[in-house]
This record gives structure tokens, sequence and C-alpha cells, in this order.
């Protein structure tokens, strides 16, 4: 289980979160392959990773993670707000 | 083996009764299992699993290859316990299985807890190398955990009697420090990412029922560290050759286990060597004054101080020589060794053969998060190459051979994982240690049989592997390590194989002609030992297993005899069955009253979320499918929203309660999600939107109140309120009181057709609520109504439940609902519905329908096909909804149909186990398609 650092709660323990997978920005005026694409594809790389994960069972805040998908270890968490990491 | 009257760690003041396959034994204090089985005389423990050979206990530790049982005494009946590493307690009752073991069928009446622990620096293993990183941590302020599998700390230290004093003061000065905390009698079973680790310690397990107290069985730690530190030691290496399988072969550093702990010695010990330390038992034994037949030593002469010491002591040495095969007595226990020396052959006397084929690191747990090894010619094992970030491997179970050496390698491995979390070690010194020289162990993997049979040379004996499997599997072309495992099973017990793995690998490197290190080993998988379910349930069962929500009118439900049903964490009234009644005829009576005259439903179930904000209605605008700014206050409408690929998400009823502000319904087992949903849409893509979204769903109690009478039934209880048809028109929404409840909220929404209306109190007036309904409602005739007539009602009028009619694909035109879709704006969602895949004329589509045969009610999931024929037929569709229907008197259903809407009046069939039903496709709406009924 990975321990996260929620920006507004600090680290806590990866079942009090949902995860929301990588943050695709919707595509205005796209063409059916395009939306199509955007639907249903996800990038999946092998190393950094920058991913939404949301605090369910806490303050209930959507932020950024940035995890490496090999070692699963998180370099850094910020805020929807700030600067993304 | 014969206990010697003084001596070792066992409390002889202490005896224990335990029972063995029937038998009462006795043992003492500090015994295991399997040393008070042998103080007993007990050596053949088991017939392996393939072969019916007797086989005995081969180690004192983590090694064990052979000695599993059945452990009846602790709650639940528990298969496949090492034996080496049960505590005797009094009573404890154990049974031989042959290498298999049964599940309980019986309920535990055991307790099994969970802790959470954070710490700095987490060390494993309490041997030499781990006791100078714990005191090296401890001192310096940090927060350690120290664990050790063993019920005593201290390692390699109790079986070589080396350091005890210091160990001693070393444990007070562990138990003085604030921060500290030793559990021992807990195995470090799984490594989890980021430096988690799971521990599993046994508590009450290790002790007589009439002492556990309230004591848990065992405590699964779930441990977080900053570093850990990885002192598992080492592990001892048996040597293959024929008929190494019989009781009284045993590992050479496990034999000396016994003499120092346990105080136990053979009549006639041998070992057989390719280390020096295998002289060490022949010492132990020599000092406890047992019989000693001599040291088979495989290399040639050296100038180690042990041999030296052994021949000082008088101790036979046959050198260059090994053990070809053994000689067993009628039982198949070993009473000789046949040895091949340089001269020719001996058969020497012998009841324990005691074998060193050398050390090993004992990785598992680096294993499990991937850690590198590389191979270490002089080991003849892979040693860690490095550690897995935040993790420092110490001592035996990185290499390092003697005592000095894993004391100076647990300290730096102390002092280099407090530096990493910011701590800094003070000096240390370790404790004074004699120094001997040592002649390198050779490297003897296996001794070839003598006459050629290797069918009974065990790599595996958990798994009766043999060299003659690993020569068939090389044989049938295979060379990688993990398919010799698999076409072998040689390292898939219980055990993982652990004292056969390499051993495996060199056979299989020999027979390929490869060099060892370029096999590797097969992999460790976590956990390191078996973990019960019982343990990793914890406390989560029977009515723990999950939390159970019931409303605040529960009680009253309860009081009118409700079934209950469960829906999500929910307990909801399935009907309300008088005596004598059938479900059937308790559904059919909740039906009569809500078409018939006035029935009553706990809804606060419904998942019931405030919005407001002066962008409430651009927000809820974008979530709807329907057309939101349009809703005068006080007034509602059905909602339905859809995510992004156009499908359906969840249907409900929006309230327009005030400008800016909205109160809205979610189906029960939604609620949750549909809060999530819009709190993820405010904070990813608008958060600069002024929308507060607020749950409700348990400050309100609801009660629908059902059926033609629900009026005036309502009229008598909120005489302030209007409720006349002009004034209360379909889907208005007031507030008033309500059965001396002020500030009812009163929503005129039906889900059954009939006039009706949903009434909002505050949570715990629900009660008070409920039963003023019914008891005015007597006159009425009134009934409380569950789940089942609900459906029964709903479906009767095509109205459909997400999730049950619908699947995670169906879109509002595909569940009949286009009518409600606003094509003036945009929403989430509406993109979607031009996508090719979502106009294809063929998909599946709402339609009810009626079987031919009237009364028969078709089972919810069923397909429907055009032509029946053999196996497999063209599906359809399938029944989404199916029900007996009191007010059409006959069966009835929904169903998704291909194209279904335009095949209306066409016959499709239900081929069931026993018959086949011909249904005719209909319009959903099965009753009163005008809406009459629910707008007087």
């Amino acid at each position: 289980m990975l321990l996260i650092t929620c920006p507004c709660c600090g680290p806590r323990e990866e079942n009090e979160f949902r995860y929301g997978g990588e943050g695709v920005a919707i595509p205005t005026e796209a063409d059916e392959r395009t939306w199509a694409r955007f639907l249903y594809y996800r990038d999946s790389p092998a190393g950094l990773f920058t991913e939404r994960w949301v605090h369910t069972h806490g303050c209930r805040q959507w932020f950024l993670v940035v995890r490496d998908t090999l070692t699963h270890e998180i370099s850094a968490t910020s805020r929807l707000d700030e600067a993304p990491p | 083996m014969r206990r010697l009257a003084a001596g070792g760690r066992i409390r002889r003041d202490r005896p224990l009764h335990f029972q063995w396959d029937g038998r009462e034994l006795e043992g003492f204090e500090g015994d295991t299992l399997a040393s008070a089985l042998l103080a007993s005389g007990v050596d053949v423990v088991g017939t392996s699993a393939s072969f019916g050979r007797p086989r005995g206990i081969t180690s004192a530790g983590f090694e064990e290859a052979s000695a599993f049982a059945q452990i009846l005494s602790g709650g639940a009946s528990e298969p496949l316990v090492r034996m080496t590493g049960v505590a005797l307690y009094e009573g404890l009752a154990v049974e031989s299985r042959n290498a298999k073991g049964v599940l309980a069928s019986e309920t535990d009446g055991g307790r099994f807890e969970k802790r959470y622990a954070h710490c700095d620096l987490l060390v494993i293993g309490t041997g030499p190398a781990g006791i100078a990183a714990a005191l090296v941590a401890s001192a310096s302020g940090a927060r350690v955990i120290v664990v050790e599998a063993d019920d005593e700390v201290g390692g390699s230290l109790l079986r070589d009697e080396e350091l005890l004093e210091w160990r001693e003061q070393s444990l007070a000065a562990l138990a003085a420090a604030p921060e500290t905390r030793v559990i021992a009698s807990a195995t470090a079973g799984l490594m989890m990412d980021q430096n988690g680790a799971i521990l599993a310690e046994r508590v009450g397990c290790r002790l007589a029922r009439s002492v556990r107290g309230g004591r848990c069985e065992q405590r699964l730690w779930h441990v977080r560290a900053k570093a850990i530190v990885i002192a598992t030691g080492a592990l001892e290496r048996p040597i293959v050759f024929q008929d190494n399988d019989r009781p009284g072969v045993m590992l050479a550093s496990a034999a000396r286990a016994y003499v120092r702990r346990y105080a136990l010695v053979p009549g006639r010990g041998l070992v057989f060597t390719a280390t020096d330390d295998g002289y060490r038992t022949a010492l132990a034994w020599r000092a406890a004054g047992a019989d000693v037949a001599g040291i088979i030593d495989s290399r040639p002469p050296g100038r180690g101080q042990l041999p030296k010491n052994a021949a000082t002591a008088g101790i036979r040495v046959l050198r260059e020589s090994v053990v070809e095969t053994t000689l067993g007595d009628g039982t198949g226990r070993v009473r000789a060794a046949r040895v091949r020396t340089p001269s020719g052959a001996e058969e020497i006397q012998t009841d324990l053969l005691a074998v060193s084929g050398g050390f090993e690191p004992f990785l598992d747990l680096h294993l499990q998060r991937r850690g590198s090894t590389k191979y270490d010619s002089t080991l003849g094992a892979p040693v860690p190459s490095s550690p897995i970030p935040g993790q420092w491997i110490a001592g035996a179970a990185n290499g390092a051979t003697t005592l000095a050496d894993c004391l100076e390698d647990g300290a730096r491995a102390g002092r280099e994982a407090l530096a990493a979390v910011g701590f800094s070690a003070k000096d240390w010194t370790p404790p004074t240690t004699a120094t001997l020289d040592e002649d390198a162990p050779s490297l003897l993997w296996r001794v070839p049989a003598p006459d050629g049979d290797e069918s009974r040379s065990f790599v595996d004996l958990f798994r009766d592997g043999t060299v003659l499997g690993v020569e068939r599997a090389v044989g049938a072309g295979i060379r990688h390590i993990e398919h010799v495992k698999r076409y072998t099973v040689i390292g898939t017990g219980v055990e993982q194989g652990r004292s056969a793995k390499t051993n495996a690998a060199a056979l299989t490197a020999r027979m390929t002609e490869r060099p060892l290190d370029m096999i590797g080993a097969s992999g460790s998988r976590p956990p390191v030992e078996p973990l019960s379910f019982r343990l990793l349930a914890g406390r989560a069962t029977g009515e723990r297993f999950e939390p159970v929500r019931t409303t605040a009118i529960h009680g009253a439900h309860v009081a009118e005899g409700a079934v209950f049903e469960p829906s999500g964490q929910w307990l909801r009234p399935n009907h309300y069955p008088r005596p004598g009644e059938t479900m059937e005829d308790a559904v059919r009576r909740e039906c009569r009253a809500a078409r018939g005259a006035v029935a009553v439903m706990d809804v606060s179930t419904l998942g019931k979320i405030d919005v407001r904000g002066p962008d409430a209605v651009w927000f809820l605008e974008q979530l709807y499918a329907n057309a939101i700014g349009t809703i005068p206050v006080g007034k509602a409408r059905y909602g339905l929203m859809c995510r992004l690929d156009g499908s359906i998400f969840d249907d409900g009823v929006v309230m327009r309660t005030g400008n800016d502000r909205f109160f809205i319904t979610a189906s029960t087992g939604h609620a949750a999600a549909v809060v999530d949903w819009m709190e993820e849409w405010l904070q990813t893509e608008w958060p600069g939107r002024r929308v507060f979204v607020t749950s409700m769903t348990e400050q309100l109690s609801t009660v629908a109140v059902v059926g033609p009478r629900s009026r005036e039934l309502l009229v008598e209880l909120s005489p302030d309120l209007e409720l006349a048809k002009e004034a209360f028109p379909f889907l208005a929404v007031r507030r008033g009181t309500v059965a001396g409840i002020p500030d009812a909220q009163v929503a005129r929404v039906s889900f059954s057709g009939e006039l009706a209306f949903e009434v909002s109190v505050p949570w715990d007036l629900g009660p008070a609520l409920w039963s003023s309904l019914v008891s005015a409602g007597e006159p009425f005739g009134i009934q409380p109504y569950g789940l089942e007539a609900l459906q029964v009602l709903r479906s009767e009028k095509g109205y459909i439940i997400v999730g049950q009619d619908t699947e995670a694909t169906t879109t509002p035109y595909d569940a009949g609902l286009a009518w409600l879709v606003s094509k003036e704006k945009d929403f989430i969602g509406k993109r979607s519905f031009t996508r090719p895949a979502l106009q294809a004329p063929d998909r599946p589509q709402l339609v009810g329908f009626l079987p031919e045969e009237t009364d028969f009610v078709i089972p919810e999931g069923a397909g429907l096909v055009s032509n029946v024929s053999a196996p497999p037929m063209e599906i359809q569709g399938h029944v989404t909804t199916s029900h007996w229907s009191e007010t059409l008197g006959r069966a009835f259903g929904l169903a998704m149909v291909k194209g279904g809407r335009a095949r209306h009046g066409e016959r499709l069939y239900a081929p069931l186990e026993d018959r086949v039903v011909p249904v005719t496709l209909v319009d959903p709406v099965h009753y009163d398609k005008k809406g009459v009924r629910r707008d007087v």
C-alpha cells in the first residue's frame, strides 16, 4: 500500500484515496477520431507519471501526484491551484 | 535424540503437555514443537507427499523442508504450520498431515488484531548484525522497531553460544531506549512499496488456552519505516545425496541449535560437511558428552582452527570424503552412512547425520521487492548487489561470514540508515570476538548415487523433487530455472523450496553445462511464510465485515416484521409479510395498496444532495442532459446525467428550492458517486465556479406516500399545506408542517406512476413521521411497502433503474429517454452522441415484454433469441427486470433488445434450462401510458 502525501492533510495511507488517472484536457472541436482517442486512450508510461488522486476519506480534494510507475516512488504531490510539480 | 539433564535454554521446572497424533507427550517451556518431538523420541513426523517416504525434522528454523503439521488447538484448525516455528504450550494438539493440510470448516472463535505503526528504522532480524544495527539506531533517539521471527532474540548467537552476555546487555539497552520497540515471535512476511512491511506476530497462539486471557491469537502489523535494515541472516544449505531424506538427516547448524538451545544430543552423531562450520556441531556434541562418530569433510586438509580443535578433541575426521548414501532401520530412519573415502568405502553407524553444505544469505524480503543479487563464488549463492532504496542489508544476509564482520556490518547499516533519515549515530564499540582462521567452504551441491539411481537423491523434500527430476527436465530441453521449477515442482511447496533452490540451480547449471551465475535462482514470493486468512481478516468478520447502514425508521420496519435486503451498505425492507403470507402474497398486497389506496415507503437511503451558489444553475446545466435553468423555483424535474462517453451515469430528481439552490436526489447505490462526480468536475475542470455541493443523505428522513388516497392522508396530517391539484400540481415542491413536524419538505414526485408525495424531515424525526402516517393512514388501508413492490410498481410504468436496466454503455437514446435530452445546450456526454457507434441501429434498446405463459416469471438476466436452436444461439437481448404484476394480472418485464424500439410486437424466445418461453416485445410502459393516475 502506498503512503501518499495529501497537500492538505499530509501523509496518509492509500486506502483513504481514490485514483483518478491521468488528467487529460477535454478537447474542443474534436473530430470523431480525436474524440474517441480522448475517451478511451490513456498514457501508461514506465517511469514518472503525473496522475490525479482524490483524498476521498479526508479533505475530499483532488490533487496531483508524480509517481514512478516502476518503483511506486512518489516524488511530488501538489494542489491543483499550485504550479504543477 | 536424547535430552541432557542440564543445559539449554529450556525451563525444566515448567513441563508442558501436548498431543501428537493423539499421543500424550511432554516437553518444556522454551521448546518448539520440533524440539519437544525430538526429545520425546518422535523423529518420523510424516510421510512425503508423492512417494510416501518417512520424513523427519531437517532444521531448527526457516530452512525446514519437511516438518509441517496441522495445529488443532489454535481455535480453528490450521494447516501446514512449520513445526520448528511453533512454541510449545500446555495443551498444544498437533496432527501429522503428510505434507498436506486441511482447511478448517469450523468458525474460528479466536480474535485476530491489526496494528499500524510508523518508525524511522525497522530492523528485521536480531542476530549479531541486527542487534548491532538496533543498538546504534536506538542510541541516536530515532524511533526504532526491531522484529524477530524466533521466540527468542539472538539469532545465531543462541545456537553458537557466543556473546550471550553482550546479548543480555544489548536487550536491556534496547528495552531502556524510550523510542525502541522489540517485537519477538513476529515474522516479517511481506515487503511493500515505499518501505512498508507486514509482520505477523504470534501472541496468544503461543500460550495455553487457560493463560491466554484477553490476548489476541495473532497480530498483523502494518509498519511503515523511513529506513529498513534487513538482517535476516543466512540459511544453511543441505547436500544432495542418495537417501538424504531419511529421518535423522539434519542440517549441521540445526543439530547444534538442538544441543545448545534445547539440550538435545544424538545417540551417535556424524557430521558431513563442506564447511568449517560443520566442525562446530561435532565439537558442540562432544562438549555435551555425546558420542561423535566422526566428521566427513569433502575438502582436503587446510589451515582452519576448527579442524584442529576437532583433532585435539579426538574426533575422527575423514578428509576428501563424502556420504554417498544412507542406510535405514525398519522405520526408514537413518542408522548408518556409507562414506566414500579416497581409499574406498566405509559404513559408519549413526542415528543423526548432520549436513553442512554452506551458508547463503536469506534474501526473501529483498527479492520480494525485486532487489538485485549477484552470484558469490565463495558462498556459491546469490548475495545482494544493491539494496532497494531506503533499505540496508547487513550481516550474513549481506554475505558476511564471521561474527566480527556481522557485528561491524550491522553497525554500518544502522549508521547509514540513520544518516539517511536525519539522525546521527553515536560512536559504538563492538564487543570483542575471537577471530578464528577458517577455510573456505567447498561448493559441494550433490554426491552422485553409488548405484546411479538418482530417484532417491532429494533436492526438495517437501515436493519430493529429486536429481532424477532435474535430469528429466533438462533432458526435455528445459533450461530456464523458472521452467525447471515448474517442471520438477522443486521450490513450489509451502516453504518455497528455501533449502532446495540453490541446489536445483547448481544441478541445472551442471547438466546444461553453464556457469551457475548464468542460472540465477527462482524467485521468492510474498509472504515469506503463509498468513492465515483469519489473520488477514482480523476483526472484519461476520457483522463487522462491512458497516451496515440503517435508516432512522429502521426500528419501525423491524417491528412490522420486514424482511430486509442489502442495498449497498444499506439494509432496506424487501417486503412486510403478515403471518402466514408468502413473499408473493405480501408483495401483491403491498402493490394493491399503492395502486388502490395508499402505501408508504422509507426512501431515506436515496442520495440527497444540496447544490447551491451563484453558479449552481450553470454547473447543473453542464452535468444534466436535460434543461435545468428552466425549472421554476418550487418545482422539480426528472434529471439524467451522462458520462463523457454518452452513457447514463445516474438519474434522479432535481428540485429547485431557490434561485441559486437545488435539492437533488440520486439513486441509493450511486449517492456517494454522484457527490464525488460533482466535486471532481468542480475541482478539476471548473475551480473558479462558485458552487457548493453538500451531501444531505443522512440529514433527512424521507418517506414516499403513494397511492390514490395519499392526498387525503396528507390533508389530515398537514392542515397548513394546500394540497389540491391546482395548488400543488405534479412536480411541485412545498414546505409545511406535516404530522406536527414544521418545515417538512413535500415534493410531488412519483416512482410508481400513482399520485404520490415524498416527505422529508430531519433524520431523527423520521420515526415520528412514519408512525403518524401509518396510524393516520389506517382508515385508508395504508400499507408499508418494500423494495420488491417498488420494483413491480416502477417497472409496470417502464421507469428504469440505472445499473439494472442500463449497463455501462447504455445511452439516454438506448433507454428511451431521448425526449428529455436538451438540444439547446451543451452538457457532459453530448459530444459523444454523434459517435458512429452510438448511432448504430442495432444497439440494445429498452423494451417491455410479455411472456406468452402469462403466469411465468422469466428469471432476470435470461437471454432472448429469435430462433431456438442448439447453442450457441444468436442473442437478441436480455431480460433486465421481470416480475408478476398484481395490476396487470400477469407476468411482465423489461428487456434490452437490439434495435428493440422498432421491434414492438415481435416474438422472441427465452431459452431456459428446462423450457423455452416465448415473449412478445411491447412498449416499456405497461400501465397508465398517459400518466393520468399520477397527475390527478
